[in-house]
């Protein structure tokens, strides 16, 4: 009996334009928007033999906030706030690429210590989004506990993060040639008392959850992308460390003062969502060690500079500024005619990327491991 | 470089401003390691020698002018760092260019996206649908300027040679064989 | 499942519901007080506004001392919409689906700027956000924020509490209460 149920589910646009296998008796099945395992509003349609993914396709847009758009309509100081907005759990990565796109084409040299100031802030933020991962992470495979030790400690940075930059989550605190207040004895306390506290917790995490069979039934030897794949998609972040490339944008292309501290890039050969979960673990480490370092060296001097334009005018000319953010290398193409707004402003987001290769991984997976792969992308859909 | 962005003091005031004119500030860095211009029959050619030279595909963006609307390609490498950017302009009426989907698949969604901001159509693309647009989506591609504002390229590139490379030429092999972002920046 | 026959873009979402099986106030009343204490919201996280909605359930914040503690991902078991964050235009008709899939009697938070009116996202001719989702579906508590700090979202929940029982069923901060005085 040939009873092909397409033909009845035209669906909305998405749907009638899903390029379907050839084979027979499978079915079409909307995973999202509003589902809990897509982080956010991701939509993937699938289609599925039994338990089995034949084909997958991601349709996103649907949170499209017009960035781009919006870059060009506002001035340089008024579009400050959108950048963090972009990708909320690094924000202070996105307002650091920005400024530091007109800061590159204006030719603006920022000062040392507010070089130091971004560097501690941004790895901070890095450890809280890696942390948020990694309870939301656990969370769809099921373990509820891990999320509850991932905010204890998430609040506890956002606290030293919102005294200094007055938001808990998209920071606007970076400016054109420096950073808008200067930190305090108090922060640098605050931060070392977290950064003591938070090292055994890793163990413990290591110990409560890494060790777990039942986890690593879940993310050994699933989603395996070989390095090569990496490369053809664009992927870049912990998908491409965990598949063994230890690439970096603070390495491979040093912004700021990253040069002048000394951390390991982690990076595991396995290829699998285990390899990018240890990527993770590790980096949240290594992100403490950097800001060890930075407290013990952090030079005197002007935290702004003194003749920081408010409303910058940069040359006509464009200037590409990458920067390693949690989920992969941000970058900006910024375009400018010499007016007070950019010409044009290209966001590259490291989620948009590393989601592209999702159609190709998930191909005869099973559903329930797909949503392994997804959360071990680690993605906030532009 | 940087006092005369600053706000201009007072008394000296149009001096600086007459300054600013006669030099205009020329970045440093900008990011940029090797920066080219390319006929748009060539690009699947030059894309390939980049795909062969090991490099990974940065992001497909696109600029709206005068003189058309210039796809820009950026590629970098993971094992020696170094960025090329491939820049390509086709006309505003007839906006085509070949799809480099085959080479690298990864471009596929960054060419939906261009396709959606700015209506340029790739040819060979399989899957050519809106990809952050609502389909329902009314009118002209939103990211299109305005005729007044468009700018043509001396004015956004000024001092720039706009001819084309040819992929095959010598220089071009040599220039991203040896295209490293560590030696640009001991040049600047 | 002939999905082209139903009108996926409405203007507005339907609200006409069914009358109550025991239509009694004092019935009603005590129902609503068991409501009020377990409201079950959906997890319906559109931007970053969601983070601060995981922050609400959360170790600090921790709702489940207000009774909602039961975030549910599906709409037909949850009876408390927080709208949280920006509703692009490809959003909104699954917005308004969501909605209606979800059982009265229902109440629905529009949590942060986005939500309320567009936030930062508006300027002129813009092409991709519905302005406010009461544009699409009714709304009962908006909170202000850009994001709203999960203290906020608690006081939101309290107004619901508020709107279903007539009083306020937690004390206010203390600060609150001496720059009352």
């Amino acid at each position: 009996m040939n009873l092909d149920l397409r033909l009845d589910t035209s669906g909305d646009f998405y749907a009638r334009k899903f390029q379907p296998t050839k084979r027979e008796d499978t079915l079409i099945l909307n995973m999202g928007p509003q589902h809990p395992s897509t982080h956010g509003v991701l939509r993937i349609i699938l289609e599925i033999d039994g338990e089995y993914i034949l084909r997958a396709e991601p349709v996103l847009g649907y949170i499209h906030r017009m960035h781009e758009k919006m870059a060009e309509v506002m001035s340089y100081p008024q579009y400050l706030p959108n950048p963090a907005r972009t990708d909320y759990l690094h924000g202070l990565a996105w307002n650091w690429a920005h400024v530091a796109a007109v800061e590159r084409l204006m030719g603006l040299e920022v000062p040392e210590r507010a070089e130091y100031i971004r560097v501690i802030t941004c790895e901070l933020n890095r450890i809280t989004s890696h942390l948020l991962w990694w309870g939301a992470y656990l969370l769809d495979l099921g373990a509820f506990t891990p999320i509850m030790y991932a905010f204890d400690d998430r609040e506890r940075i956002q606290d030293i993060l919102q005294r200094i930059t007055g938001s808990r989550l998209t920071y606007c605190y970076y400016r054109f040639g420096g950073v808008s207040n200067d930190i305090d004895d108090r922060f640098i306390e605050e931060t070392r008392k977290q950064c003591s506290r938070m090292k055994p917790r890793f163990k413990m995490f290591k110990d409560l959850v890494t060790d777990n069979f039942i986890l690593r039934k879940r993310v050994e030897e699933i989603g395996e992308i070989p390095a090569d794949t990496c490369r053809k998609y664009g992927a870049t972040g912990p998908v491409l460390r965990g598949s063994g490339v230890p690439y970096d944008v603070r390495r491979a292309e040093p912004y700021s003062v990253y040069d002048r501290f000394d951390f390991n890039i982690p990076s595991y050969d396995t290829c699998d969502a285990m390899g990018r979960y240890l990527v993770r673990m590790d980096e949240m480490q290594e992100s403490i060690k950097i800001i060890e370092q930075a407290l013990d060296t952090l030079p005197e001097g002007d935290y702004i500079m003194p003749k920081a334009p408010k409303k910058p005018k940069p040359p006509a000319g464009d200037v590409y500024f990458a920067l390693e953010g949690a989920r992969g290398k941000i970058g900006f193409h910024l375009v400018s005619d010499g007016d007070k707004s950019p010409y044009r402003l290209k966001l590259r987001a490291p989620g948009f990327s590393n989601l592209s290769l999702f159609s190709e991984v998930s191909e005869g997976v099973l559903i329930a491991d797909a949503v392994s792969i997804l959360g071990s992308l680690d993605l906030v859909i532009p | 470089m940087s006092e005369e962005n600053a706000k201009p003091e007072k008394a000296p005031d149009k001096e600086k401003e007459v300054k600013k004119k006669e030099e205009p500030q020329v970045p440093k860095y900008t990011g940029y390691d090797y920066d080219c211009f390319l006929a748009p029959q060539e690009l699947l050619k030059a894309v390939t020698k980049l795909d062969h030279a090991d490099f990974f595909l940065e992001d497909v963006s696109c600029v709206d002018m005068q003189e058309g609307f210039q796809v820009v390609y950026h590629f970098d490498r993971f094992s020696q760092p170094g960025r090329v950017v491939l820049r390509v302009m086709i006309s505003r009426e007839n906006p085509e260019i070949p799809s480099i989907y085959d080479i690298f698949p990864g471009a596929a969604w960054h060419e939906r996206e261009c396709f959606d901001f700015f209506g340029v159509r790739f040819t060979g693309h399989p899957n050519l649908i809106p990809l952050l647009l609502d389909p329902e989506h009314q009118g002209p591609p939103p990211l299109l300027k305005e005729e007044t504002a468009l700018k043509d390229l001396n004015q956004l590139y000024p001092d720039r040679v706009h001819t084309p490379v040819s992929p095959d030429s010598e220089e071009f092999v040599k220039e991203i064989n040896n295209c490293s972002n560590q030696k640009s920046r001991n040049q600047s | 499942m002939a999905q082209e026959n139903q009108d996926l873009i409405r203007p507005f979402a339907d609200t006409a519901t069914d009358e109550p099986i025991i239509n009694q106030a004092p019935v009603q009343k005590i129902l609503n007080i068991c409501r009020a204490m377990s409201l079950w919201p959906m997890t319906f996280g559109l931007a970053c506004c969601a983070i601060e909605m995981m922050s609400f359930g959360m170790a600090r914040f921790d709702s489940a001392r207000f009774g909602a503690e039961v975030f549910r991902p599906s709409p037909r078991q949850s009876d408390l919409i927080i709208v949280a964050g920006t509703i692009s235009r490809k959003m909104a008709p699954l917005v308004v689906r969501l909605y209606e899939q979800t059982p009265a009697p229902k109440w629905v938070i529009a949590m942060g700027n986005c939500a309320i009116s567009g936030g930062p996202f508006v300027y002129k001719n813009q092409y991709g956000i519905v302005e406010g989702v009461d544009l699409i579906i009714p709304v009962d508590v908006y909170i202000p924020g850009c994001p709203p700090r999960p203290e906020g979202l608690l006081e939101g929940l309290f107004q619901v509490q508020k709107k279903l029982t007539g009083r306020r069923w937690w004390p206010l901060p203390e600060q609150a209460r001496t720059s009352d005085k």
